[in-house]
Formats: structure tokens, C-alpha cells, sequence
């Protein structure tokens, strides 16, 4: 890495931190970090993101081909993508899908909560917290803790690869349900390995817990699915903790895209405070707001299983969590709700007759908005006469922490100028992976670059 | 949906499989992101002329999934894109199950958990299969698109039949061991 000369850089009193490809988040982003002065200048976090391509590519396809052409927009979380287009499809549609097909989305779902979660904890995140560079040191030192989190991995890929049809690229679920239903004794395996997987969980609880972290705090807006009766996942309205009480229909009214320069995403901020649907006001700039587990765990606490309750207390964490890098303990506590919550399904499943719900196509808008493991996912679409994709708009969780990543990344440097560079540096590439970022999901390419310069 | 291409796995498949199979290739990549499709493509021109047990995943956009599938196989080829200073087309071939990929195919091929990220990882635990190797193909066009450049496109035969005489070897190998 190429050092700023001193002399050089107290001539200019002036440096600036270039991160051009991230390692450990995922797809592709670079980060900027000016100061001059003494002071944070100028931070800009650079994401290229696939859902523009996607969008365009949609147009002109049968609705139904939605889910899986968009599961193909990440390789992370594809059932995200799957869950949210569906169920903007029925939204439009007026479908409303009950019983033990709604509980197998759950289910599914988990499994993509567990085997994301805890590839981030345990090969992305905690390298950051332990002082290693990457997911090889740490298994050279660690081997039984990253051996736990393949398991756990593993636990949730079953899962899916059993629901979804095959591992990669689901391709089972359809507008209305499924195409193919498991039975009861599909699911023996995975719920033996599902029940380890949630005492593995609890035992992550508890590593994670013991992690150190920096002393860094800030006053965010969380914003999440909220359903009455459970941990959200495919339902519920938005809501935040000032105020935001919205039907997703209403997302477009209340968050905003706007193209920055620097990125070929576009950034969400949140318009101004509401309280209910009748008060929509639209000329208040309201700013950053913060999707994913920490906002779900804040708004969403007591909705969590007694054991994850319990795991979350051992650790001793409680709503509302303010500090980023905890959002490592927040992501194993999801985990051990997910496996959970999984066997909970399983245990109480019982065959539907039908894998899908008949429904009717129409023409119109239709709104979806999912928990993906990194934060809501909003999906929007046109429908025409013919049943053909006019329009589809996709918000993905990235997208809408990106501003929110870039103050942490202002905010974390002021409080920390005085850190060497190179510490500095690592530190904000950790600010980052707090987000768990699906930078550019799918893509699987990316250079990594680390420089320094001015 | 291709119904011929769905089926409900479960849990004890991948352990089954594991008993009858000798050697695993796995094609990783992106099909909508130009050249970054390569590895897939290797895959499906392998597809129904590999010997019977031979076993062949598609991988996109979780590398991490090596390590399981390194649990289950005897020997594993990998099958990637790359980005280099070479021409497009120039194809790498690494033993990565004797020695460490080179750290410079860290600024060819990474990701959040990259493919060699995947192998050394799998190094560490002991999980590596004792004959790993890795065949990189240098890309140039990475954008948002359906389609490879020429000579990625050219470099798909020749990898193909690369693949085939290493199953064919491995074969004879283990015929000669029993």
C-alpha cells in the first residue's frame, strides 16, 4: 500500500482514506474518506448495484417470470427477491396467501436468515472484531468457531435447497404459493439438523456477545416490517421509532431515490416525519434512516421467541441498540429466532392439499415489500392488460443504508481522527460490513485495491 | 420452470451422492455479467459427457458454498473468471490442492467470500479435497449483459476438453489405487 509522505501530507494538511473494492461485503463498492484540517471533509461510499439492469430486463416479461428472473439479482438472498415479487404480484392481484403456504415462505425465509447471517458473522464480520484479515486467518486460529458457523450455514442451505428446489437459484415458489409442496417426512433430516443448529446459534449468541467493540453510538431512524403478531418477514407495515406507521403501498410517498453522482445506485432518504397515512406531507427533507436486523431488533424486540429472548439477554443486549458494530450479536440473535422459528413450522406442518391459491391476473400497480437478512426490500410493479411486466421498480436494502453508511463513516472518522491511518482504514471498511452490504449482489467478480493517497 | 430441472432435495442426497462420486466440478459465475459468465458455461458444455458419478454445480454469487461441497467430494475442479493483465481467453490452471493459489488471483477474482478465500479457508480446517484444482479464465467485459466476448467464448472448448482428460486421469488414477 503506497504510504502519503509525511512532509507531503503536512505540506497539503490534508489526507484522505481510498478503499476502491471492499473485501468481505458483497459485489462491489469503494469508499472515499477526505480530511483536511483536522476535520472529515468529504466521505462518499460507492456502490454499483444490478436492480437498474434487472429492471429494464423485466420489462416486457409475463408477471410470473418475476420471481425468478429477480431471485437472480443476488446470490445471497435470492429468496428476498423471490418473497418481495410475489407478494407485490398478489397485492395487485388481491390473492391472499394463508395457512401453511404463508408458513412455508416463513419457513423459507428462515432458511435464507440463518445461512446469510451467519456466513456474515462468522466469515465476513468477525475477522474485523478478532484482528484477522479474512475468514483464513480466522480458521487457522478459530477452526472450531468457523466450523460451527459452516454447520449453521449448512443448517439453512438444507433448508432452502429443500423448499426452494435446488440451492442456487431457487426456482419453487410462484405467484399464489408453490409449485411443488414437501411433505411431512421431507422434513426429518433438517429438523434434526436445525435443532443443533439453533443450540449452535445460541452458543454464536454468546460468542459474539464477548467480541469487543468500539465505543460508537449514533441517533438513527430504524425503519422495518412491523406485524402484530410475529418477527417480521414477508408482512406488516413500515414503521419507525419517529413516528413512520405506513401501508407499504405508501413507500413511494415517504421514501425517495436520487442519483449521486458518484454511485450508479441510487440513495434513499426518508421524506418528512408522519404519523399516520392521512398526513403526508412531501417538502420536509427528513435524511438517512437505517433498514436491517438492528432496526428489526429495536422494533420488533418482543416479538422474538422466548429463547431468542433468553439468548438476548445472556448477552445482555436490549432495545434500542445504537451501536453499528453490535449489529454483529443483533444478526446471531436473528439466527437463533430463525432456527427457532423453523422448527416451529416444521414441527407443526401439515401437508396443504393445494401448493398455490387460484387468483386472477389484472392490470395495475403492485406493491412488495420483504425483510431481506439486510433490511427491507421494495419491489413495485405495472402490470398490463396481457399479464406483461410494464414497469417494475426495485429498492434494495443496500440502497437504503447507503446514506446512512456514509454518515457512520463521518461520523465514526471525526471521533477517531487521531487513529493511524492503517487502523483507520480497517476500521471503516468494519463501519461498512456492519451494514452487511449486498453491494452489487450477484455479481461475483470484483477487484479488490486497497490504496492510500491524496 | 423446466420441470425436468426441479426436484425436492433432502437432507441426506448430498451424503449419498457423496459415496458414488468420485469428482466434483464446480462452474461459478454471474451469466449476466458479460465474460463473468464463463464458468457456467464451462459447466453446461460439460453436462452429459462426464462419466457417470462425475458431479457438476453451478455456483452464483456464494463461494462460501465450496467448503460445504469440498466436504463431500474426493477431488474438485473450479472453474472461474479472472481479471488480468493477459488477454482475454488466457486460461490459468492452478493445483491448488498442493499449493497455494497465487496471491496476486486475490486482484484477479474476489468476493465477499471469494473462490480463494473458499479454498484457502478450506486448507485451513483440513477439509481441502487432496486434488483441487483451479482453472481461471481471464475475462474482459464484466458489465451488466447477457453474452461473452470472443475469446472467452473460444477458451470454452478448449477448457472443456482440459476438464474432461483431468476426470479421465482421476479415473484412472483411482482404478489403479483399487
Amino acid at each position: 500500500m503506497p504510504m502519503l509522505s509525511e512532509k507531503k501530507a503536512n505540506h497539503m494538511n490534508s489526507k484522505s482514506i481510498k478503499v476502491d473494492y471492499i473485501a468481505r461485503v458483497e459485489g462491489e463498492g469503494a469508499l472515499t474518506v477526505k480530511m483536511k484540517d483536522g476535520q472529515v471533509s468529504d466521505v462518499k461510499f460507492r456502490i454499483f448495484e444490478p436492480p437498474r439492469f434487472f429492471e429494464a430486463f423485466l420489462r416486457g416479461r409475463k408477471y410470473s417470470e418475476a420471481p425468478d428472473i429477480t431471485a437472480r439479482i443476488c446470490g445471497i438472498c435470492p429468496i428476498a427477491y423471490q418473497m418481495s415479487s410475489v407478494h407485490a404480484m398478489e397485492n395487485l392481484f388481491q390473492v391472499k396467501v394463508g395457512g401453511q403456504l404463508r408458513e412455508l415462505r416463513r419457513l423459507l425465509y428462515c432458511g435464507e436468515w440463518i445461512e446469510s447471517h451467519a456466513l456474515h458473522i462468522y466469515m465476513l464480520h468477525a475477522p474485523d472484531f478478532l484482528g484477522y484479515d479474512d475468514a483464513i486467518q480466522l480458521a487457522g486460529d478459530h477452526p472450531d468457531a468457523v466450523q460451527r458457523g459452516l454447520r449453521l450455514k449448512k443448517a439453512g442451505n438444507d433448508l432452502v435447497a429443500l423448499l426452494a428446489g435446488r440451492e442456487i437459484h431457487p426456482i419453487n415458489v410462484k405467484v399464489g404459493g408453490f409449485y411443488k409442496l414437501p411433505d411431512r417426512k421431507d422434513f426429518d433430516g433438517v429438523l434434526e439438523s436445525l435443532k443443533r443448529a439453533r443450540d449452535e446459534a445460541y452458543e454464536t449468541v454468546i460468542w459474539t456477545s464477548k467480541l469487543s467493540f468500539p465505543d460508537f453510538e449514533s441517533d438513527y431512524e430504524f425503519v422495518a416490517l412491523s406485524h402484530p403478531d410475529e418477527y417480521p418477514f414477508n408482512e406488516g407495515r413500515l414503521v419507525s421509532n419517529m413516528g413512520l406507521n405506513i401501508d407499504i403501498r405508501d413507500y413511494e410517498l415517504v421514501f425517495h431515490e436520487s442519483h449521486v453522482e458518484y454511485s450508479n445506485a441510487l440513495q434513499s432518504t426518508m421524506k418528512n416525519p408522519r404519523t399516520s397515512d392521512s398526513q403526508v406531507s412531501q417538502d420536509e427533507s427528513r435524511g438517512a434512516y437505517l433498514t436491517g436486523p438492528l432496526a428489526r431488533f429495536n422494533l420488533n424486540f418482543e416479538k422474538l421467541s422466548p429463547i431468542a429472548l433468553k439468548g438476548a439477554e445472556e448477552a445482555n443486549i436490549r432495545p434500542p441498540v445504537l451501536n453499528p458494530f453490535k449489529s454483529i450479536v443483533v444478526r446471531a440473535i436473528e439466527t437463533l429466532y430463525a432456527c427457532d422459528e423453523a422448527i416451529r413450522i416444521i414441527e407443526n406442518y401439515d401437508a396443504p392439499e393445494n401448493s398455490a391459491v387460484t387468483f386472477q391476473v389484472r392490470p395495475g400497480f403492485g406493491f412488495g415489500c420483504t425483510e431481506a437478512p439486510r433490511g427491507i426490500l421494495y419491489h413495485r410493479y405495472l402490470i398490463g392488460d396481457d399479464g406483461l411486466i410494464k414497469d417494475a421498480k426495485i429498492v434494495p436494502p443496500t440502497a437504503q443504508n447507503q446514506k446512512m453508511i456514509e454518515s457512520d463513516l463521518r461520523n465514526f472518522v471525526s471521533s477517531n481522527i487521531k487513529m493511524s491511518k492503517q487502523d483507520l482504514t480497517l476500521r471503516c471498511e468494519q463501519v461498512v460490513r456492519n451494514y452487511d452490504p449486498c453491494i452489487s449482489c450477484a455479481t461475483h467478480f470484483v477487484r479488490l485495491d486497497i490504496s492510500e493517497e491524496l | 420452470m423446466s420441470k425436468s430441472e426441479f426436484r425436492i432435495n433432502n437432507h441426506r442426497s448430498s451424503r449419498e451422492l457423496s459415496h458414488e462420486t468420485s469428482i466434483t466440478v464446480v462452474g461459478i459465475g454471474n451469466e449476466f455479467r458479460g465474460d463473468d459468465a464463463v464458468g457456467l458455461m464451462v459447466l453446461r458444455q460439460l453436462k452429459g459427457s462426464t462419466p457417470t458419478g462425475a458431479r457438476l454445480i453451478e455456483l452464483a454469487g456464494d463461494e462460501s458454498h465450496l467448503l460445504e461441497l469440498m466436504r463431500s467430494a474426493d477431488a474438485m475442479i473450479i472453474v472461474d473468471a479472472v481479471q488480468s493483465s493477459a488477454p482475454a481467453g488466457t486460461i490459468f490452471r492452478v493445483d491448488t490442492g498442493r499449493e497455494s493459489a497465487p496471491k496476486d488471483f486475490l486482484f484477479f477474482s474476489t468476493h465477499a467470500f471469494e473462490t480463494v478465500t473458499a479454498i484457502e479457508t478450506a486448507r485451513a480446517l483440513g477439509i481441502l479435497p487432496r486434488e483441487t484444482l483451479l482453472y481461471g479464465i481471464v475475462g474482459k467485459d464484466f458489465s451488466y449483459k447477457v453474452g461473452m466476448t470472443e475469446e472467452v467464448e473460444d477458451a470454452i472448448e478448449v477448457i472443456r476438453e482440459g476438464i474432461l482428460e483431468e476426470i479421465y486421469l482421476h479415473h484412472s488414477r483411482q482404478s489403479v489405487g483399487k
